[in-house]
Order: C-alpha cells, then sequence, then structure tokens
C-alpha cells in the first residue's frame, strides 16, 4: 500500500508533472542571479537560503491541493487508518527530489564561497527536509479555503526561523563551527519539527475532510 | 419509500468475507443523523440500518443533502446529532473520481489496485478499459472517466459500496451493464448505498431513502 | 466547560470588564501621558526619549496578546466553544496594530538616537517575526468560508506559533549573542530611575483598559454577526 503511494507521487513529481523541475529551474536562475550579480560575499550564505526557503515552500504550496480536490484524500480517510504513510510518502518522494537537487545545487554555489561541499550538502539536506514538512502542515491547515497562493510563505515564515539561524550558523564560511553541536543541534530541530507538523497535519487533514 | 427504521441493537463484529458467509446483522446503523454542509442539511432525522445482500436508494433533489449523507456513512463527515455504528471495508466513490488528470489509465488502475490489494485485470475486463489503458486521463470524456471511476470497485474486496451518483454521465448500454453488476454483488453477499435524483425503473428494487429540501 | 464560556455569564462578566477597561483607559493615559508631559528631558536623547511610553506598553501587551491568542485557541480545540475563537480573532486584531505601533515607534526613536531605522537585532528581529504571526493568523481566519473550519486552522496555527515564539526569541538571542553587531549600539532599553518609571506603569493601565475595551468590543461584533445572544 505504501508503494502505491510512493509510486503515486514519484509519477506526479518527477513524469507526469512539471512542478518538480519547475522548482529546480526556478532556484537556478535565482542562485545564477545571486551569483553574477553584485552582492556582499558576507550576505551571500544567508541569501541563498532565504531564497532557497522562498522557492520551495512557495511551490509546495499546492502540494495537497489535487488530491483534495480529485478526492484521494477520501480514498485514504475511508480504507485507512490515519494519513501518516500518505503524508510520509510525499514528504519522502518531495525530499528526495526537490530537497535533494536544490540541495546539490546549493551546495555547488557555497563550493564557489569555499566551503566544503559535502558538509554543506548534509546541512542542507537537513534544512529541506524541515522546509518540507514544516510547508507540508501549512498546505493542511489551507486545505478547502479560498485560493492561497501568496500567502504560503508568509504563514510559514515565523515557523522557519529557528532553522534558518540554525542553517546559517552551520554554514557560516568565515566561523569555524564544532561538527558534534552541529549534530546536536540538527537533531534537535528534526525532534521538535516532525511530531509536531505530522500531528497537526493529520488532525487539520481530518478536520478538512469533515467540511468539504 | 421506506424512511425511518429500526433502533440498534446489540453487538456486532466487523465482517472480512464476502462469498458463501451467511450474515445475518446488520452492517451499519445509522441513528437519527442531522447534518449540515454549506447550503444543503439533513433536517429530518434519518434512522437506517443497512442489510447485506441489499441494495439502497438514497434520492432528493439537488441540495437535498445526499452527497452529505453518502460521506457520513463513509464516515468522512462527522453529523451534527445522531451516531452511525458499525465497521466493514467500504468503497466510496464520490463526484470526484480520484483520478488525477495527469497520469495515464494504466497507471491509475495499478495504484488502485496496490493500494487495495486486488488486481487490476478484472476491472479492466469488466468496464472494457482495454482500449484506453495508455490514454491519460484528460483525455478521456466524462462516460469513460466515470466507468474508469467504478473501476475501482473492482480493485479489491469489499463488503460494502457506497456510490454517489453512479449512473450519470452513462449511456443506456453501460447503465444496465452495472446494474446487473449490482445484482451479482448483492448475491454474493454484500451491500450497496448509491444516490440518484429522480425515480427510475432498475432491474433491482432497492429501498428508498427519500430526502426533502428544507424550504 | 468553563463557566464564562456560557453566551450570558460571558456578556456579564465582558460588560463589567467594558466599563472598567473604560475607566482605566482615561484614568491611566490621562494621568501617565500628563506626567510624561511635565517630565525633564534625557542629557542624550532630547525629548525623543519619551516615545518609549508609548512604545513599551505596546510591546508588552503585544506579548501577552499572543499568549492569550494562544490560550484561548487552545480551549477552543478542547472545547469547541466558539467564544473562545472570538476572543481569539480579537486578540489577533489588537495584537496586530499594537506590534505595528511598537515597530514603527520603535522605529522613530531610532533613527534619531542611534542612526538607522532598523537593525537585525534579536529584539527588534523578533517583534517582526511576531507581527508576521499576527498577519498570518488573521489571514487565515479570513481565508474560510465556514467559520468551523476557520476556528480549527487558526486556532492550529496559532499553537504553532505559541510553541514556536520561545524558540524563536531564544534562538535568536544566542545567534546575536554569537555574531555581535559590527557597530556597537545600546540597543537595550537603560535601566529607568524610578521618576521615569511610576509614568510608564500608569501608561500601561491606560493601554491595558483600552486592551480591554477593543478585545470586548470586537468579540461582541463578531457574537452579534452569529446571533450568539448580544444586548448592549
Amino acid at each position: 500500500m505504501m508503494r502505491s503511494l510512493l509510486k503515486r507521487d514519484i509519477l506526479l513529481l518527477t513524469v507526469r508533472g512539471t512542478e518538480g523541475f519547475t522548482i529546480i529551474l526556478l532556484y537556478l536562475m535565482g542562485v545564477f542571479l545571486l551569483r553574477f550579480h553584485d552582492y556582499t560575499p558576507q550576505n551571500s550564505v544567508a541569501h541563498l537560503l532565504f531564497l532557497l526557503f522562498f522557492i520551495l515552500s512557495q511551490s509546495l504550496g499546492t502540494i495537497l491541493r489535487d488530491d483534495y480536490r480529485y478526492g484521494f484524500l477520501d480514498m485514504i480517510q475511508v480504507n485507512q487508518d490515519g494519513f501518516l504513510p500518505f503524508l510520509w510518502s510525499k514528504i519522502l518522494v518531495w525530499w528526495g527530489f526537490a530537497g535533494g537537487s536544490l540541495s546539490l545545487i546549493s551546495a555547488g554555489f557555497l563550493l564557489s564561497q569555499g566551503a566544503e561541499i559535502f558538509y554543506s550538502f548534509l546541512v542542507l539536506m537537513l534544512s529541506s527536509f524541515v522546509i518540507i514538512l514544516v510547508t507540508l502542515m501549512i498546505s493542511c491547515l489551507v486545505l478547502g479555503s479560498r485560493s492561497f497562493k501568496g500567502g504560503i510563505f508568509i504563514l510559514s515564515m515565523p515557523i522557519y526561523v529557528p532553522l534558518f539561524l540554525f542553517t546559517l550558523w552551520a554554514l557560516d564560511p568565515s566561523g569555524p563551527a564544532c561538527s558534534r553541536q552541529i549534530f546536536l543541534g540538527g537533531l534537535g530541530m528534526i525532534l521538535f519539527y516532525t511530531p509536531l507538523c505530522l500531528t497537526l497535519s493529520n488532525k487539520a487533514l481530518r478536520e478538512a475532510l469533515d467540511y468539504k | 419509500m421506506i424512511r425511518a427504521k429500526a433502533i440498534f441493537c446489540g453487538n456486532r463484529e466487523s465482517l472480512s468475507k464476502l462469498a458463501g458467509v451467511q450474515i445475518s446483522e446488520p452492517f451499519l446503523s445509522l441513528n437519527s443523523l442531522v447534518a449540515s454542509r454549506g447550503l444543503s442539511s439533513l433536517n429530518n432525522p434519518i434512522s437506517l440500518k443497512i442489510l447485506p445482500k441489499k441494495i439502497y436508494r438514497v434520492m432528493g433533489k439537488n441540495g437535498a443533502g445526499k452527497t452529505t449523507l453518502l460521506r457520513i456513512v463513509a464516515g468522512l463527515k462527522s453529523p451534527l446529532k445522531g451516531t452511525v455504528q458499525g465497521e466493514g471495508h467500504f468503497c466510496f466513490i464520490g463526484h470526484q473520481d480520484c483520478q488525477n488528470f495527469d497520469l495515464t489509465v494504466i497507471e491509475t488502475l495499478d495504484i488502485w489496485s496496490q493500494f487495495y490489494g486486488g488486481g487490476s485485470q478484472t476491472a479492466i475486463d469488466v468496464f472494457a478499459l482495454e482500449s484506453l489503458l495508455n490514454h491519460p486521463i484528460y483525455q478521456l470524456s466524462q462516460g469513460q472517466k466515470q466507468r474508469l471511476a467504478l473501476a475501482r470497485l473492482f480493485c479489491g474486496a469489499f463488503n460494502f459500496w457506497i456510490l454517489d451518483e453512479p449512473f450519470s454521465n452513462l449511456d443506456g448500454v453501460w447503465i444496465e451493464k452495472i446494474e446487473q453488476l449490482f445484482l451479482d454483488y448483492t448475491r454474493k453477499g454484500g451491500s450497496i448505498i448509491f444516490s440518484e435524483h429522480e425515480q427510475t425503473a432498475r432491474l433491482f428494487d432497492p429501498e428508498s431513502i427519500v430526502l426533502e429540501n428544507p424550504s | 466547560m468553563l463557566p464564562i464560556a456560557r453566551p450570558r455569564y460571558f456578556m456579564k462578566v465582558s460588560k463589567t470588564l467594558f466599563k472598567g477597561g473604560i475607566v482605566l483607559m482615561i484614568l491611566g493615559m490621562t494621568l501617565g501621558y500628563g506626567a510624561v508631559w511635565f517630565l525633564p528631558e534625557d542629557s542624550v536623547q532630547g525629548s525623543v526619549f519619551k516615545i518609549l511610553y508609548v512604545h513599551v506598553p505596546a510591546a508588552w501587551f503585544a506579548m501577552a496578546l499572543y499568549a492569550t491568542l494562544a490560550l484561548t485557541s487552545f480551549f477552543y480545540l478542547i472545547w469547541k466553544h466558539l467564544i473562545s475563537f472570538f476572543v481569539a480573532e480579537a486578540c489577533a486584531w489588537v495584537g496586530t496594530i499594537l506590534t505595528l505601533i511598537c515597530l514603527i515607534t520603535g522605529m522613530l526613536w531610532g533613527k534619531p538616537t542611534w542612526g538607522t531605522w532598523w537593525v537585525w537585532d534579536a529584539r527588534l528581529t523578533s517583534v517582526l517575526i511576531l507581527f508576521f504571526l499576527y498577519v498570518g493568523y488573521l489571514v487565515l481566519i479570513r481565508s474560510f468560508d465556514h467559520w468551523g473550519q476557520a476556528a480549527h486552522s487558526g486556532s492550529l496555527l496559532a499553537i504553532v506559533g505559541a510553541v514556536n515564539l520561545p524558540i524563536i526569541k531564544w534562538s535568536v538571542d544566542w545567534w546575536h549573542t554569537l555574531h555581535q553587531p559590527a557597530s556597537v549600539t545600546k540597543l537595550s532599553a537603560p535601566s529607568l530611575a524610578f521618576e521615569f518609571l511610576w509614568p510608564l506603569f500608569l501608561c500601561a493601565l491606560g493601554w491595558l483598559g483600552y486592551v480591554i475595551l477593543c478585545v470586548c468590543w470586537i468579540t461582541w461584533t463578531r457574537m452579534r454577526q452569529h446571533q450568539i445572544l448580544v444586548r448592549r
């Protein structure tokens, strides 16, 4: 059953839909502008992270809209106990594809700043995981509302702040950061965001279907 | 026309097998349901016992609350008052077809059968979808989409079918075939509850629940 | 369900609060700001520092209203009582205005004193984030057709924000102790002598009266819209 959900999400994201490639293209354009436009090297990491957060949360804002509209969520609710497998399938597929590619691009950008590519890649994968979790939660909260295209980022921005600061600190090219602290901080991020986002998404989805 | 029926009493266990099981206890029991959704609402409390091997038809004009009632039966909506008791493995086919427009027919069927644990071949044979297998769904006509939506019924083993206006968009030939399918299914032990606008003569003889429009 | 949740009891309590709020506001504001008018000027900053008497109470109540918002949202999630949701929405409206006042007066104070409108400091950033939390809550509430769904989603968002707000404050503080800003600026309020402190408390009482007034009035408006008993 999980296989069917994963297969569906992978198909929709890569082969049959355009969302995945649009995200990558937009992000590449943003990174190019950042690299070749006049900027101060001190702020480049912060700008890059802001761009990453913005593009991922804007593009993922409608992640659940089709599922809601075409009754797929109804099917899951009727035949399954809770939405967790469905949510996990979405998270894993989007993290693997969108998060992975955007982290690669960002790590490449940071390479030109003199950072270690593998280490930056790991930190960015962590932050894209959390971004996807939070965006999924916000999408569940706005399901069933009138069209909400622009506001997803405003809603989710305050929730990202600890993650943003943590990633900025971990990727800071000037200051040497202790890797054990970063590991603990990353673990703390995951332990904080994952249960919060998953429980609230579950609750919000059930209520959204109630009012359909 | 049969309206408010008996009260539920006693325990019931969930059923898992269809054929060959003598089922005497009701699948599901609805007690005094009152609900509302948007402009339509169920104002008169509805009580119903859903028994196996029977077909029920919910009738009413637009806005009378048919979809609301079916969604409550499926467990997707909680009623304002009243309870729904019982369990089982349902298949709910509502107005939305669970079909994502970008996928092809065969991909959709594979996903459904993997989800429910059945096979897609029966569905393809019964609904004659062979010729459509590699077409993406946005290329299908409304009637073909309706057939595909109903094909989900054969992607797994269900105790109970809940169908919202299953005969819409279908031509006469297919309507007869589906009525025959209903009869075969109930002979095997399942039940069906479906909704309709107006009363049409059917091959089977359903028990009707009529919803009045709140005026 | 708490007794305050029943409409008649709530109306009794809120009418008393409303009258108390009027009295508190008039007394507090006139006495407090009257006293401020007669205060001597500061040696360094001149008269500009008196904007503190608007800025600080606004900041206090912005934070307190967010705590109230989170608390009433929590009550809504548990007891599904609509009046909690109305109070939450009222707190959100008043809180947005107060946070905006806090930010604007802060900028007006900062320009003559420190030469800049804005700096990415711990305190300023967290107040800005609070502003976005309020605005996000209001946008979410207004975007649903059915009040039940709006209330549920809004309450969940308020709780997420409430859990996150202490973490934001803590992490932004920690971030800025790690990375000292380049220019040395005295951004925390100087410890005030008592003669400057008591007008602050009077002004704060006046603002408390005003906040109670606004929250009651907005809650009553919502109750009237939903035809829950309101008799003025």
